[in-house]
């Protein structure tokens, strides 16, 4: 007798027990301490977010595409005129604020929470066996502050000074002069977001000590750590990441702050200029320290956005091709160099900054290493599917998808890390196409495939798969649509922050290969950059098809929770760990009894069991020859 | 850990010591930055006398980390965690200062 | 639903939840305060001689960071004491121990809290040759002062900037000026200008949709639509009013207004500009050896006394570097060592500043009285200044200096360069860190005997977390003593 089956039967006979203390609304929805209610809450409001962040970049993909028509449907809008110049087109300021809001919801409101705060909340604890996060209320409060921290971001629009518009990094001395001309430098835009900042790291530690703490001491007994799924692994790192990386960014934050409303000039040299005029501060301050306190943040951070995909995607392939992860360990200590290395590439961001040529060099070394470890996940990944009988369901298709997504991603980002060839595409959008196909098609393919995946796990009831294919597939093709031409562009020397369109770049091509028979003259040569630019149309399209093709799946999440097909066990995908082993949906405390694990986490296809999966509840039988532990 | 009463006082009595030894050592680096007689090296405030300052401020947390936050019978968790933190942490400040050396000026 | 390992450890980790969980944020802590400590590094070695101003290393109240060091260490071997008497399973003990610490708390902010104070009542002024002066800015004089009666204002963009900076205790009630000179009341200015930016967007927008609407249709737009919309208003005092306004929030001003950031322009008298100032230090540090007589501070001091006794301090230090390089070493004196640092020149102008003194400040004299009793109170405070100072306004420097000759002023607070800005930062979070810990020490005093009496083991492991992070704050305070107080 399976044990799924044994938990499912005691859940039935002991909901009675359950449900006479069924705690008041909004114990239960909203103030929850529930980690599962907590991760759906952090799911939903990331969600949101996400098409937030959407929604700003097709407004600044009109104004790429066609930069001399007014914007459809805003320039209608009264409040909204102010942003928009008097035939109703996207202006600079308009599009750099969108630029500075996209990047910042989409990775620190939409992504990360996601990634970590839901899926890290909700499976979390459950594949460790724990009853719930080890510090439930803070983990409460954890949601509330990226709540808060959300709120403020988004209020900040509707300010007279709109909102942050320097950029999602930030960069002093731009950040430190931007809307001093407003009468309460509080209520600017750019000071809200480093409001906002600061609850959102505070969100981020408060999750990352929750998360860190369960994984280490809550693990249910017989789970040691090399019985550890991969995701449990990827959480663990992701959580230190989280842990250290971002208090450095909360001081560059602070003394942002400071220098904004308190006069200070931390990052403002002395006798620096504003528009040609002596700026009223001491002065003294470098500029380059905030560079380096913002990207001691951001690189790990980058890890953050995809160890949390790759810990989604391993669960998925396994389950999917009915065979063990290839490489487990090799997998696990692959994390654990990725997360040491994180911390020491950051500079790699500031070649252009002149910090010098032998700490340059020091940064490269380090930026091509860390590739090796990101290639034996990926690689591990790969060599997975071989010889599986592969499922390929709507999650399955999304983590196949994820692989070379996130290969061409992470391979075109290598040429970034060499100093002279950074310099060339440093700012084009070159950069934008490898960071999007990280994240983009990366990323937000493989948390896709983890909604799909664990959907049954919480509503008891399947998505639907045709459905599914109708999102995964004009998604894929529209994704590739937006990020790949980038590449052409950056290599053809678009810059990133042209809002117009490129106009500027048009007329300086045409210019400089004029009457020259040269290679580039000749590829570039006038009409040739107005073809780069047309290909901004064929982008901003994709953009706005991609947006259409959302619309099944957020169909299908809400329909399938009522219509969708029932489950016939609590454990659906015939999955081996923990988290299948609890009652649909588990409830407050998780399992009904408390779980002893007897084997590592991928044991498919064991030779000898009697099914092709042996859940990490069931003891080794008579006969079955299980893997040496860590060794598939 | 303290939890017979003989290891309580015994626990009280080294308490008592670390911190008298704490205000001492406080007046000895007011003294050292103070004082002429104490002063090392060049007149004034010296790489000398800022090594010894924070020489004196170093082995003064080692005291507090050790006995009062129960460093020197910890677990083994513990001290992995902090060994991660210290490895970042000292990586952050000698990588800034690394930045700080042989900058690109000409360029600018 | 229970969660384990909360009170006892987990065997193979030999640790409960809440020991992880604060060594955890202990070390994310560790990273904060890491990457401040490496700002201030980074700033202090970034100085670059002879452009930025030099790291000042001797502006403290040495006894207050002293006795707070001092203060602190105490709390933090009373809080283990308290926590052993948890241990003992003595409450009445550990509230004696608990409100000792909280106490030591408290003392440490107040100490602070003056040390501060005592800052932000000096000032200190760049001039414009990077000559130095520290005292105190008199009168208000900091502000470029204005009688004025009209303001004008561009709804859209504009704000109301100027409501901050109308002197105290004015009130004046404006009334809006229309096209044909009559006055309008409008009752409070700020809601006025809401209403009014409201009511300009949705013309605007109406007109641009209409015509782009035309230009869709093919047709002319409704003539409507191509009128100019009034955007700019004119509001008028019905008495004239004092407006005192920091000129960093200015755009520009002359003798008959002047306009701020955001726009609005305000017309009137110029009543003053020039920065009356009290002077107590003059500092020449970026001004070489050679240069210092000409420097500008000595043409706006304009007193012999002063300024040859300003010469014998540094004939002094001089001779004294020369003694320990030339003589002891036999090296010329190094650059740096050259440059005069900070010199109080109380005292030196006894034997003629008096006249000059009491000249320059014919003016708002009896109106001072009382703020330089309060400057007079600060001062006591700083022993390491000013002991020989008078009280009162007789006796003082008072050098007024015409603006275009300042180059950059402030009181010694966060702006006043990059030590001051790392210095009440770092300061700042480490007492919110205090404040934190008031809190949550605070709440295991009052609220956690029900705890104790229910499993004691429980509380002791609640305070001994709570004490872990006290220890830590004792801990940054041990490293900011001496690079902020000592070198």
């Amino acid at each position: 007798m399976s044990a799924s089956t044994t938990t499912h039967e005691q859940s039935e006979s002991s909901s009675d027990h359950h449900d006479h203390h069924d705690p008041p609304f909004w114990q239960k929805y909203i103030f929850s301490t529930d980690h599962k209610m907590i991760g759906l809450q952090y799911g939903f409001t990331a969600l949101i977010f996400l098409a937030v962040g959407f929604f700003l970049m097709m407004v600044m993909r009109w104004s790429i595409a066609y930069p001399d028509r007014p914007i459809p449907l805003l320039s209608e809008l009264p409040w909204f005129q102010m942003w928009l110049d008097d035939e109703g087109k996207v202006t600079g300021e308009l599009y750099n604020m969108f630029g500075a809001m996209h990047g910042t919801i989409m990775v620190f409101l939409g992504i990360v929470p996601l990634a970590f705060g839901a899926f890290g909340n909700y499976v979390t604890p459950l594949q460790v066996g724990a009853p719930d996060m080890a510090f439930p209320r803070l983990n409460m409060a954890s949601y509330w502050c990226y709540f808060v921290g959300g709120v403020i971001m988004l209020v900040s629009f509707f300010l007279p000074s709109g909102a942050a518009k320097v950029g999602w990094t930030n960069y002093s001395p731009l950040a430190t002069m931007t809307d001093t001309n407003y009468s309460n430098i509080w209520w600017t835009g750019q000071t809200q977001w480093l409001l906002g900042m600061v609850f959102l790291i505070s969100s981020s530690l408060l999750g990352a000590v929750n998360v860190l703490v369960t994984i280490i001491n809550l693990r249910a007994p017989g789970l040691t750590w090399m019985r550890l799924p991969f995701f449990v692994w990827a959480m663990l790192v992701t959580g230190f990441l989280l842990l250290l990386a971002f208090p450095p960014l909360e001081v560059a934050a602070i003394m942002q702050l400071m220098d904004r409303v308190a006069g200070t000039s931390f990052y403002l040299p002395t006798d620096v200029l504003n528009n040609g005029v002596l700026m009223d501060a001491a002065g003294g301050g470098n500029p380059l320290l905030y560079q380096h306190l913002f990207w001691f943040l951001a690189h790990p951070e980058v890890y953050v956005l995809i160890l949390p995909a790759f810990a989604i995607v391993s669960e998925i392939i396994p389950n999917n091709t009915r065979k063990p992860l290839f490489g487990y360990k090799t997998m696990v200590y692959s994390v654990m160099v990725l997360g040491f290395l994180s911390f020491i590439v950051w500079a790699h961001h500031m070649y252009m900054t002149g910090v010098g040529a032998s700490v340059s060099a020091f940064f490269q070394t380090t930026t091509v290493l860390i590739s090796i470890p990101s290639v034996i996940l990926l690689t591990s990944m790969l060599i997975s599917l071989w010889g599986g009988s592969i499922r390929f369901t709507v999650p399955m298709l999304f983590a196949t998808a994820f692989i070379p997504m996130f290969g061409i991603g992470g391979l075109t980002g290598l040429p970034l890390a060499f100093n002279l060839i950074d310099l060339h595409l440093h700012d084009t959008y070159y950069v934008i196409g490898h960071f999007h196909y990280v994240v983009a098609p990366g990323t937000i393919f493989a948390l896709f495939a983890g909604i799909y995946y664990w959907y049954p796990k919480q509503t008891g009831r399947m998505m639907s798969t045709w459905m599914g294919h109708l999102h995964f597939w004009p998604s894929l093709i529209f994704m590739n649509g937006i990020f790949m031409p980038m590449f052409f562009q950056g290599m053809a020397g678009f810059h990133r922050r042209a809002f117009d369109g490129g106009k500027a770049y048009e007329q300086i091509s045409s210019q400089i290969f004029a009457g020259k028979d040269t290679l580039l003259a000749n590829l570039f040569h006038g009409g040739d950059a107005i073809l780069m630019i047309d290909l901004n149309i064929v982008m901003s399209t994709s953009a706005w098809l991609l947006a259409i093709a959302q619309i099944p799946f957020i169909i299908n999440f809400f329909i399938s929770i009522r219509f969708g097909k029932k489950v016939n066990s609590d454990n659906p995908w015939d999955a081996t760990t923990l988290e299948w082993a609890t009652p649909t949906p588990p409830p407050h405390g998780n399992f009904v009894v408390d779980p002893i694990v007897y084997r590592g986490p991928y044991e498919y296809s064991v030779p000898g069991a009697e099914s092709d999966f042996s859940p990490q509840t069931e003891p080794i039988a008579e006969g079955e020859k299980p893997a040496e532990e860590g060794t598939h | 850990m303290a939890n017979s009463p003989e290891e309580i006082e015994k626990h009280r009595k080294a308490y008592w010591a670390v911190g008298i030894a704490l205000f001492v050592f406080t007046g000895v680096t007011v003294a050292v930055a103070r004082f002429e007689f104490f002063d090392f090296g060049e007149p004034g405030v010296s790489a000398i006398d800022v090594a010894v300052g924070l020489a004196i401020a170093v082995f003064k947390s080692t005291l507090v980390a050790l006995i009062f936050m129960h460093l020197n019978h910890e677990k083994g968790l513990i001290y992995k965690i902090l060994l991660f933190t210290c490895y970042f942490a000292f990586g952050m400040v000698l990588l800034m200062l690394y930045s700080l050396w042989n900058p690109i000026h000409a360029a600018f | 639903m229970e969660i384990p390992y909360e009170v006892k450890a987990r065997r193979d980790t030999g640790l409960w939840n809440a020991k992880i969980g604060i060594w955890l944020f202990l070390a994310s802590e560790v990273m904060l305060f890491g990457g401040l400590f490496s700002s201030y590094i980074f700033l202090r070695l970034g100085v670059e001689p002879g452009v930025d101003s030099p790291w000042p290393t001797d502006v403290q109240l040495v006894p207050y960071g002293f006795v707070n060091t001092l203060v602190l260490i105490a709390s933090s071997v009373f809080v283990v004491f308290a926590w052993l008497a948890l241990k003992e399973g003595n409450w009445k003990k550990f509230q004696m121990w608990m409100t000792t610490v909280i106490a030591c708390a408290f003392l440490f902010l107040v100490l602070k809290g003056i040390e501060y104070n005592y800052k932000l009542t000096h000032h200190g002024m760049r001039l414009i040759d990077n000559s130095v002066v520290e005292g105190v800015v008199l009168d208000h004089t900091d502000r470029i002062r204005f009688e004025a009666k009209t303001v004008s204002l561009d709804v859209t963009t504009g704000s109301t900037e100027f409501l901050n900076w109308i002197k105290k205790g004015e009130a004046p009630v404006f009334q809006l000026k229309g096209e044909d000179g009559q006055l309008e009341d409008i009752g409070s200015v700020s809601s006025w200008v809401k209403k009014m930016r409201r009511k300009t967007n949705k013309q605007i927008a109406a007109s641009r949709s209409e015509r782009w609407r035309a230009k869709r249709q093919d047709r002319e737009p409704d003539p409507e639509a191509l009128k100019q919309i009034t955007r700019n208003y004119t509001l008028v005092s019905t008495e004239p009013f004092q407006i005192y306004a920091d000129d960093a929030r200015l755009s520009g001003y002359d003798d008959k207004g002047m306009s701020f950031v955001d726009g609005s322009k305000v017309t009137g008298k110029l009543l003053g500009d020039s920065i009356k100032f009290e002077v107590h230090e003059v500092d020449l540090q970026m001004i070489p050896v050679g240069q210092q007589d000409q420097a500008l501070v000595w043409k706006l001091i304009n007193d012999e006394a002063v300024k040859s006794g300003w010469d014998h301090a540094r004939d002094d230090e001089i001779k004294k570097m020369e003694e320990y390089y030339l003589e002891g070493k036999g090296v010329p004196v190094p650059d740096r060592q050259m440059r005069s640092r900070r010199v109080n020149v109380h005292g030196f102008h006894e034997s003629g500043g008096e006249e000059h003194a009491a000249k320059s400040e014919s003016g708002g004299h009896g109106e001072n009285k009382a703020e330089h009793g309060e400057h007079a109170d600060a001062k006591e405070s700083g022993h390491d200044v000013g002991e020989e100072v008078e009280l009162g306004s007789h006796g003082e420097i008072v050098i007024e200096v015409p603006r275009r000759q300042k180059k950059f002023l402030s009181n010694h607070g966060p702006a006043y360069g990059t030590y001051y800005a790392i210095y009440f930062t770092m300061t700042g979070l480490h007492g919110l860190h205090v404040i934190g810990g008031i809190v949550v020490l605070g709440y295991f005093l009052l609220f956690g005997k029900k705890l104790f009496l229910k499993d004691p083991e429980h509380m002791a492991n609640r305070v001994e977390v709570g004490g872990l992070f006290w220890h830590f704050v004792d801990l940054v305070w041990i490293f900011l003593f001496p690079i902020m107080y000592l070198f």
